[in-house]
């Protein structure tokens, strides 16, 4: 009965199209977290993510082991965030809402290249602490294999993480209230301005997460292998909605199920499509996403 | 009405010395100018949408993609026609899909319609390689004659010094720049018209727009009807002169939307000034990177690229990424910001 | 007031299209050279030629290659004796595939109007399918050929509507023709799978196939699109389960390399374990890198790339001297990649070899008793005589048949990975179709001499 289960065909569908979309939840997290934060869509999350993956990562060749990699990535993730918030992203407050985005595609473009001159273009696999062969049920497979728990359960530790520290620190709620009245904050004493340079910090570490996991997959660690995530992480934000944490990762995962039964079920031609035609839907009847409390704006 | 017209002499001042110089320049340079016509016609486009109605695109791509199908169907369907007739098509179909995508996307503020408009220019290319095979060419999508010189052109030149090709890749340009002056001109009049104003009141203050009796989401579909009808006619402009749509043309995929964006930002946000350097900056944008990577001891012979021999491919990329971080934090209005500004300090020091 | 600013805005911008015009222009004045209408400079005794490819961006892993080898090629040739007195120069444009952030004015349509516009003798192995398609027109009403297209499209052989269009590799028509026949003959009665790109590389490989007699069950013929590679990267487990299910025992893949790559790393995690027979588009050991890919079997038209083959093979051994030769040189503003004697040969870099080798060869044939290139005797010299290339069949265009090669042989991958990727040779059959009729033909390998003008 139990093996049925596990190697049911939908069932499977499910468990991979969540190992993918968790990944684009990291991403529409990262999102999310700045957007909340700053008001500031990075466009430059995906090269920003893949360049301290690539730092990290390249220490395994110098026999560094994995978890200490994943680490170093994430420390440089949430440095290297923060310093740009602090460099590039702080002259542009209260500039047109257009002009970050302009010097963050600048930061795409320039990260990409700098990745591709000094790692060039040709994909590195880094080893992956476990294997990528699905677990087996009565001699069937089933739709997980231990590295794909494991990408789940590192995103999922991330959210909770994001969670305990934004709702249950005093911490968090000093970043939630600089990022939300910044004015206000400044006359209770808060240090709004490095608030914020924090909230970008702990963005580059999620993003740092979630490079890490994605190149232990297939496609492994490039240059460009966070681009069509950023795109779909722009729209599992847009649908969950740029206020909502959990709505990022949980519409993340959503559209990473729904691609994968369209795959099996209809037309994987169409899988993209349906994205793009869920995120129409979602802003027709929400336009401030899903997930986000409806706020009146006020005159 | 004096104001039209001084309009009018100055678009065609320009008209006149961009023609004399698309007349005498090289190949290269004439194809170029081609291409910066029609960029500035789209980048008036989207200046339109989201520096005048204050609404952020990253799908004007798309629109370039309709223009450009519909322009090489006409064509292909009609031809012999003048080209007039597929360029007209063309801003027709996109006006059209314009306001189809510009309704909803009216009740979207900021990001959300960031994220939408993004969304449209991902999809769009799927449509002809995925429906409409027979009709539209799958993933090789419609191929036509390209626009090339006539015999009465040709004789204006000496043919026995001057190659073909570069005859034709002048006329292109002036047929380019031609159409993008009569942009030019017509939008300079709708700036200063009832509907620039209102724009420009909408964006400002939506509240007091209401209050004067405007109709918020008319106005804002509006200027998506009209950036699309601009995008349409310039994405139909590239299609006339290569001969060819695809779902592959640069020009029709997303990244040209974000390109667009840029390019916008660099030259002036809101500004038909800012469009023409931005223009010219899109098309020579690698002539410009690679002067500078060769003055600077950064070229391919280098000491750096001896050490990291992939530098050079992508030492382009690097400046162009450069080159927008420190344009928006030194010059947030853009190069026509920076200009404008120089000048007013070089007549306050010049009258202390 | 208002008036005023407006007209101080046009004043400004009228100056600036004067200003930029005019330094374009003064450009143009500097750059002007002595070279004909045609890229034959005469006096020099040089012929200008280009090519575009993707330098940079995410096609530039593995397909630059191509373009460096060409250009290691020429360079070797015009400094080892050159091709009867003849130079060749050629100028090697980053077209960036048309993809990614690349900074504007990197896309295929500006780089071949500014190789028109040098104007170039004709445009030499410029790559990809929809890329190059995009310019046919283009290119035709501007006179220029278009020759070597690196694609394995059928459309390139089309000479009574396009004299001047030269495809250079084996279609995806014939690759699948001799799938099927190898499949038909070696797996009797299996159950046959196939997984192809949804455009002309699977369409017609699906085709070949039947025309090769195996006809997969509706149900087994997959597709995924070319951007599914990136965005949707869970079709290929979802196509390999289908095949599994199916019990499917031989699976065909039309697959570019990362696509490859992911469908043999999810048959590895299903625990499918299938044998494998991959186009040769999308095998190249050294691209796809994967371990998975060991025991595949694929197609090639060059001799099997492996450390004694180099040696072993005629040609293979002189493209490693070539390209041992150059290696690191800075050529046209390309700098090329680093290659020692050591080295293994990648498909790519072959390729970009052959298709200097098959100019070369037209151009000694034209310029043979002191005769001058044109365009037009360039192209009869090319349908009128068999050019021999580092290709194990000899490069045999007709006036009606502008095709390129016409077949290749099976070889199996033996190692995989960046720098160790090797193949070795199933049997030394060499299959032919012929692009007119289909018609199948076989011969034996033999190791073809490199011709003397190749110092």
């Amino acid at each position: 009965m139990i093996a049925n289960i596990l190697t049911n065909r939908i069932v499977n569908d499910i468990a991979g199209g969540a190992s993918q979309g968790v990944i684009i939840g990291l991403v529409a997290l990262c999102l999310v977290l700045v957007w909340r934060a700053t008001r500031v869509l990075n466009f430059a999350q995906g090269p920003m993510a893949m360049f301290v993956t690539y730092i990290g990562m390249t220490q395994m060749d110098h026999h560094v082991n994995f978890w200490l990699a994943a680490v170093i990535s994430m420390v440089v993730g949430f440095m290297f965030s923060a310093l740009t918030e602090i460099v590039i992203v702080k002259p542009l407050y209260h500039k047109a809402e257009i002009n970050p985005i302009v010097v963050m595609v600048g930061m795409f473009t320039l990260l990409e290249a700098i990745a591709s001159a000094i790692w060039t273009n040709i994909p590195r696999y880094p080893t992956a602490p476990y294997s990528s062969i699905n677990f087996q049920s009565s001699g069937n497979p089933t739709g997980l294999s231990p590295l794909s728990t494991f990408q789940i359960a590192a995103a999922l530790a991330v959210m909770t993480f994001v969670a305990v520290l934004f709702n249950y620190t005093s911490l968090g709620l000093k970043l939630r209230a600089s990022a939300l009245a910044p004015e206000v904050s400044k006359l209770l004493g808060l240090r709004v301005s490095r608030l914020l340079t924090l909230g970008w910090g702990i963005a580059g570490a999620v993003g740092a997460v979630a490079g890490v996991v994605i190149s232990l997959n297939p496609g492994g660690l490039s240059p460009n292998m966070l681009d069509a995530m950023f795109i779909l992480g722009f729209i599992a934000a847009a649908i969950g909605g740029l206020d909502s944490p959990l709505g990022a990762l949980i519409s993340g995962v959503g559209i990473g199920v729904i691609m994968q039964l369209i795959n099996d079920y209809w037309n994987s031609n169409y899988a993209d499509m349906v994205a793009v035609v869920l995120l129409v839907v979602a802003l027709m009847l929400r336009p401030q996403g899903i997930f986000t409390k409806n706020s009146a704006r006020r005159v | 009405m004096s104001g039209t017209f001084k309009r009018l002499a100055w678009v065609l001042g320009g008209l006149v010395i961009a023609m004399a110089i698309a007349s005498i320049q090289s190949g290269t340079d004439a194809a170029n100018l081609t291409k910066a016509g029609a960029y500035f016609i789209a980048l008036v486009g989207l200046s339109f949408l989201t520096g005048w109605s204050g609404q952020i695109s990253i799908g004007n791509s798309g629109f370039m993609l309709v223009g450009g199908y519909a322009a090489a169907f006409w064509t292909l369907h009609h031809p012999g026609e003048p080209v007039v007739i597929s360029l007209l098509v063309a801003i027709v179909a996109s006006a059209f899909v314009g306001l189809v995508l510009g309704m909803p996307a009216t009740r979207l503020r900021g990001p959300y319609l960031a994220g939408m408009t993004l969304a449209f220019a991902v999809a769009l290319p799927y449509v002809p390689q995925s429906f409409a095979v027979s009709t539209l060419g799958g993933s090789q999508g419609l191929t036509i004659t390209p626009l090339s010189a006539p015999q009465w052109f040709s004789h204006l030149f000496d043919t026995s010094t001057t190659l073909p090709v570069v005859i034709n890749s002048r006329f292109t340009a002036m047929v380019s720049v031609l159409i993008a002056a009569l942009v030019l001109w017509l939008m300079s009049n709708l700036f200063a018209s009832k509907l620039g104003r209102a724009m420009r009141l909408v964006r400002d203050n939506d509240v007091a727009a209401e209050l004067v009796g405007l109709h918020l989401g008319r106005t804002r579909a509006q200027a998506f009807v009209v950036s699309a009808a601009l995008s349409g006619l310039a994405g139909a402009l590239l299609v006339m002169v290569s001969g060819t749509a695809s779902p592959s043309t640069y020009e029709f995929g997303f990244t040209f939307s974000i390109a667009l964006l840029t390019l916008m930002v660099l030259g002036g946000i809101g500004s038909l000034g800012g469009a023409i350097i931005a223009a010219l900056l899109g098309v020579y944008s690698m002539q410009i990177t690679t002067w500078i990577t060769n003055h600077t001891g950064l070229g391919p012979t280098s000491w750096v690229s001896n050490k990291l021999p992939n530098l050079a491919p992508n030492m382009e990329n690097i400046l162009f990424g450069v080159l927008l971080i420190v344009t928006m934090i030194f010059a947030p209005r853009g190069i026509v910001g920076l200009v404008s500004g120089l000048r007013q300090k070089l007549i306050s020091v010049t009258r202390r | 007031m208002k008036h005023m600013n407006m007209r101080r805005r046009l004043a400004a911008l009228s100056a600036t299209t004067l200003t930029l015009g005019l330094v374009a222009s003064g450009a143009s004045v500097l750059s002007a050279g002595a070279t004909g209408s045609d890229g034959v400079n005469t006096s020099s005794k040089t012929i200008t030629i280009g090519g575009t490819f993707p330098l940079s961006g995410l096609a530039a892993a593995g397909f630059q290659d191509v373009a460096k080898a060409a250009l290691a090629t020429f360079d070797y040739v015009n400094g080892h004796g050159q091709v009867n007195g003849w130079s060749v120069d050629y100028k090697v444009l980053d077209d960036c595939y048309n993809l990614g952030v690349c900074g504007a004015g990197k896309n295929t349509d500006a780089q071949t109007q500014a190789l028109v516009n040098t104007p170039v003798f004709a445009t030499v192995g410029s790559l990809g399918t929809a890329t190059q398609q995009g310019e046919i027109s283009y290119l035709k009403t501007n006179n220029t050929p278009q020759l070597f297209v690196s694609s394995g499209a059928h459309f390139w052989n089309d000479p009574s509507s396009n004299p001047n269009l030269f495809g250079f590799q084996t279609n995806y028509l014939a690759e699948g023709k001799i799938f099927g026949n190898y499949i038909s003959s070696k797996f009797k009665g299996k159950k046959v799978g196939f997984l192809g790109q949804n455009d002309d590389f699977g369409q017609d490989g699906l085709q070949g196939l039947k025309n090769g007699g195996v006809t997969p069950a509706t149900a087994d013929q997959l597709t995924y699109n070319s951007t599914d590679v990136v965005f949707n990267q869970g079709t290929f487990r979802t196509s390999m389960a289908k095949l599994q299910s199916d019990k499917v025992a031989v699976v065909v893949l039309d697959t570019i390399p990362q696509g490859t790559k992911l469908a043999l790393d999810a048959a590895k995690s299903l625990g499918f374990k299938p044998q494998f027979i991959i186009s040769g588009v999308g095998s190249d050991p050294q691209t796809v890198n994967d371990t998975n890919e060991k025991g595949a079997i694929t197609f090639t038209f060059f001799n099997a790339t492996n450390a004694t083959s180099n040696k072993a093979s005629a040609w293979n051994a002189w493209a490693s001297k070539v390209l041992t030769a150059e290696s690191g040189k800075t050529v046209n503003g390309v700098k090329l990649a680093t290659f020692t004697s050591k080295s293994i040969l990648s498909g790519n870099q072959l390729y970009g070899v052959a298709i200097a080798a098959g100019f070369i060869e037209a151009l000694n044939k034209v310029t043979a008793n002191g005769g001058t290139p044109t365009r037009s005797n360039f192209v009869s010299a090319l349908t009128s005589n068999s050019l021999s290339t580092p290709a194990i069949l000899p490069l045999a265009y007709s006036s009606t048949n502008h095709q390129g090669l016409t077949g290749g042989y099976l070889v199996s991958v033996t190692a995989t990975g960046q720098a160790t990727g090797a193949t070795k040779a199933v049997n030394t059959t060499v299959y032919s179709v012929n692009p007119t009729t289909q018609a199948l033909t076989t011969s034996k390998l033999t190791n073809a001499a490199v011709p003397s003008e190749f110092k």
